[in-house]
């Protein structure tokens, strides 16, 4: 029989000792990273299940942050119009009996004024220094201050208006002579058409009509954040405005008293306006809350899937390291031993 | 028989125990070298006519043909294996960092949370830095994995350098060995160099070795071009460089017949001239064509239109536009090249001079043409245009058939398809390798375990030399005792 050559004997072990210790160091890895060590390797094309995995999950991350900032702003919102409603009611209830006092001009025009300057501020509201109710515009407050200089133009309006409709300024003393009809008459015709269709953008409002959309999750597509060009709104400003700008002018009570009333009749019109854009936003904060929930779930699944493919047990491994090791000090042990083993040791 | 004869016969078996004694010390030279095959000696111990003893070495022609053509499948394999790794290390570590489909993923994100807030400009810096990011990597791959081709280029061409020099050094061992063994000289140590020769070509390009009378050999590539037959034959390589992208190299040449590369006549099937010309005309192309589709697709999912009613202005390259492109290329027709000259609209990159906002306002590609224009009233809020491009990558269109991957896929599909046709690749192309290399080892270790030195054999055969030299020699003593007696006798 003939005998193996030495030098095959010598590298039987030393050959094994570096497939070992090759895989000895991608196990380590995998240990520290708790990731397989080349993944790639090893699903060859089902990678790309983890790719669309992994870009899905980035994709839930962004839509999960974007929705935080977003009901945010739709929480802040949502609060500054309770506000609003909430000041529009107190004026209703307020100035029905308000309206028979003696002082019924000082009240009422006092109220109004008021209650502009908060609904002002209120729709000036920012969410982290976001305007939410500037709709697509967001470099100015949504609505201009009518008692500064930006209300000038306004003012300008209504005076033009006043103008046109009987010849004379609010402010001349011929106004005295108009009845209660008459102002009403005004009120509704051409004073209403100053809050309607563009003109509120031109002389109140500095928001875009429109308000923000963004995918809340993917393929949902939803209003991100509001606009004060709603009617509820308009017709709210309408009543204060007319109120706050005419008490100080030359009508008389009794003619101003049907200002009151064509006032606190779209007061209350307003209000159901209100109501609407209030369910609107509620609406689109519940299809956000909806939409997280449905993101979270998916969060679940996809990193499941993708742990599936990707991870380690860290037990296995820890296994195989030691079993690894173990056959390393055996492969030692053996080369060293084998080394001793000669023919020529017994000579 | 006479005494005379006896002490002859002494003295023969004397001298042949010197040659074995030779012999088992060039056994012992030789153990540790890998080419050296263990000698033998034809002992002529009974042999009346005196004469040089004859020298034989271990060997076994089958075994040494499989470990030959083991070697060539193992070498061609590996080339192929390394190159496509060198492919995927472009694309990043495990987490595929540089990967199309990773960057795509990261723009399309950050082009979201810009329109979360599009008045926020750091929210825009950073999804047009994503967009660059995606550019850069695509443009850089496409350029390393082109320079990759034209390293095999050159590489084939050292090759063939390296195979005439090995086949002249054959050319001149086998002149040596069949002149030699016509003279009845010991060749054996000569056989071994030219193995050795001959397994260094073997790991070049596949050949098959023919054994012919007074130990002649004749050479063949293993799809049957002869490169050896009593001379060499001229092997050449005429490169095709610089290679564009999709363009297929030279011809790798064998005696004026093609081997390798276009329209090979006989193509060899293994060896690193086989590994090299399947890279250069395969695996890189492809990752080359994939990259191009990707950077075609990208450029039109983000194109722009005449937005006007009833606008008749053609759709132009938007964010993403190549240098030199006149206009928007063709749908589903790959564009070779493209990806080396993938670029971000300079109109919309402040670090050009350009204007962020336009990634908001849309018209990046004509700054000053309001038709291709979305935000007309200029709002500071405007997300239409944002939300569209962050869905840009997931819209489905048409894909070049002849990338392999499908006829309408959405950029993001597209490129991870082409991450997971790499992997694909690689996986094989990496099994192959390992098995390929365990059949070398197999095959290697079963014609060293038949042609190797065990140093116990030849010691052992050194003990039995030791014994019958001291037994050789006593019966000299003995002959001579016996001599001495006789002569005394006749006194």
């Amino acid at each position: 029989m003939q005998l193996l050559p030495t030098r095959l004997v010598n590298a039987g072990p030393i050959e094994a000792l570096g497939r070992m210790q090759a895989d000895l160091a991608l196990r380590q890895k995998e240990l520290s990273t708790g990731r397989k060590a080349d993944a790639g390797l090893e699903a060859g094309s089902e990678i790309r299940r983890n790719i669309a995995l992994n870009s899905s999950l980035n994709e839930i991350e962004a839509f999960q942050r974007q929705n935080g900032t977003v009901s945010a702003r739709l929480g802040g919102a949502q609060l500054a119009l309770g506000s609003i409603a909430e000041a529009a009611a107190n004026f209703l209830s307020n100035g029905i009996p308000a309206r028979e006092a003696q002082n019924a001009r000082f009240l009422m025009g006092q109220a109004a004024g008021n209650a502009l300057t908060d609904m002002n501020r209120l729709l000036n509201t920012k969410v982290g220094g976001f305007p939410v109710f500037g709709g697509q515009n967001l470099d100015a407050n949504p609505m201009k201050d009518f008692n500064s200089a930006e209300g000038a133009p306004a003012k300008a309006a209504i005076d033009a208006a006043f103008q046109n409709q009987f010849g004379f300024l609010p402010d001349n003393a011929q106004a005295a002579n108009l009845n209660a009809a008459d102002l009403k008459t005004f009120f509704d015709g051409p004073f209403s058409a100053l809050f309607d269709g563009p003109n509120w953008g031109t002389l109140w409002s500095n928001a875009s009509p429109s308000a923000m959309k963004a995918e809340i999750s993917p393929g949902v597509t939803a209003e991100t954040s509001s606009t004060s060009h709603s009617q509820g709104l308009r017709d709210l400003a309408k009543g204060y405005v007319a109120l706050s700008y005419f008490s100080d002018k030359t009508v008389s009570d009794p003619a101003f008293k049907g200002l009151i009333d064509a006032s606190l009749g779209s007061t209350s019109v307003a209000r159901s306006g209100l109501t609407y854009e209030q369910a609107k936003l509620g609406l689109a904060e519940e299809r956000i809350s909806t939409a997280n929930t449905r993101l979270g779930d998916m969060e679940t699944v996809f990193s499941r899937s993708l742990n599936d493919l990707e991870a380690t047990d860290p037990f296995d491994v820890a296994a195989r390291i030691n079993t690894l090791l173990t056959g390393i000090e055996a492969s030692y042990a053996m080369t060293a031993r084998l080394q001793r083993l000669s023919l020529i040791n017994f000579l | 028989m006479s005494l005379s004869g006896v002490l002859n016969t002494a003295r023969f078996a004397l001298d042949s125990a010197a040659a074995q004694t030779a012999l088992v010390s060039r056994n012992i030279a030789g153990a540790d070298d890998a080419s050296y095959s263990r000698k033998i000696v034809e002992s002529r111990a009974y042999s009346t006519e005196y004469g040089s003893p004859q020298i034989r070495r271990a060997e076994n022609p089958a075994l040494f043909a499989r470990a030959t053509e083991a070697r060539s499948e193992s070498a061609s394999a590996g080339i192929i294996k390394d190159g496509l790794t060198r492919i995927r290390s472009l694309f990043g570590g495990d987490d595929r960092e540089n990967a199309p489909s990773t960057l795509i993923s990261t723009m399309q994100t950050a082009l979201r949370t810009a329109a979360s807030d599009p008045s926020d400009r750091v929210l825009a810096g950073r999804a047009l830095d994503a967009a660059s990011a995606l550019a850069n990597s695509i443009r850089n791959n496409a350029a390393a994995i082109s320079g990759q081709r034209n390293d095999i280029e050159a590489r084939l061409g050292q090759e063939a350098d390296k195979l005439n020099t090995s086949l002249a050094s054959f050319e001149s061992l086998n002149n040596k060995i069949v002149g030699g063994t016509r003279l009845g000289q010991d060749t054996t140590d000569l056989r071994d160099q030219r193995d050795e020769v001959l397994r260094n070509i073997s790991n070049v390009i596949g050949v098959k070795a023919f054994a012919r009378t007074d130990n002649d050999i004749v050479l063949q590539t293993d799809s049957g071009v002869l490169m050896f037959e009593t001379r060499a034959r001229p092997i050449s390589f005429q490169p095709n460089s610089p290679l564009q992208a999709g363009q297929l190299g030279g011809r790798f040449m064998v005696d004026g017949v093609a081997v390798a590369g276009q329209n090979a006549v006989m193509p060899t099937s293994s060896g690193i001239v086989h590994g090299l010309i399947k890279l250069r005309d395969g695996a890189t192309v492809e990752a080359e064509a994939k990259l191009d589709e990707t950077a075609r697709m990208l450029i039109s999912a983000f194109r722009e239109k005449d937005k006007t009613t009833g606008g008749t202005k053609p759709d132009i390259a938007g964010l993403f536009a190549a240098d030199g492109l006149a206009s928007l290329p063709p749908n589903g027709v790959r564009v070779p090249g493209i990806a080396q000259r993938l670029t971000i609209a300079a109109s919309v990159d402040p670090a050009k001079g350009g204007n962020l906002n336009l990634l908001r306002d849309g018209g990046i590609g004509a700054p000053g043409d309001p038709a291709y224009r979305s935000n007309l009233s200029n709002l500071s809020g405007f997300t239409a245009q944002l939300n569209q491009l962050a869905q840009a990558t997931d819209q489905f269109m048409p894909v070049d058939a002849g990338v392999g991957l499908g006829t309408s896929r959405s950029v993001s599909d597209f490129s991870a398809s082409a991450f997971g046709a790499l992997e694909e690749e690689r996986r094989s192309a990496s099994d192959r390798a390992e098995f390929s290399s365990i059949v070398l080892e197999r095959s290697t270790k079963s014609l060293a375990s038949e042609t190797g030195v065990s140093l116990d054999a030849e010691m052992a055969r050194l003990l039995e030399l030791e014994r019958s030299y001291s037994a050789s020699a006593k019966i000299m003593t003995v002959v001579s005792s016996m001599y001495d007696a006789l002569f005394s006798a006749v006194r």
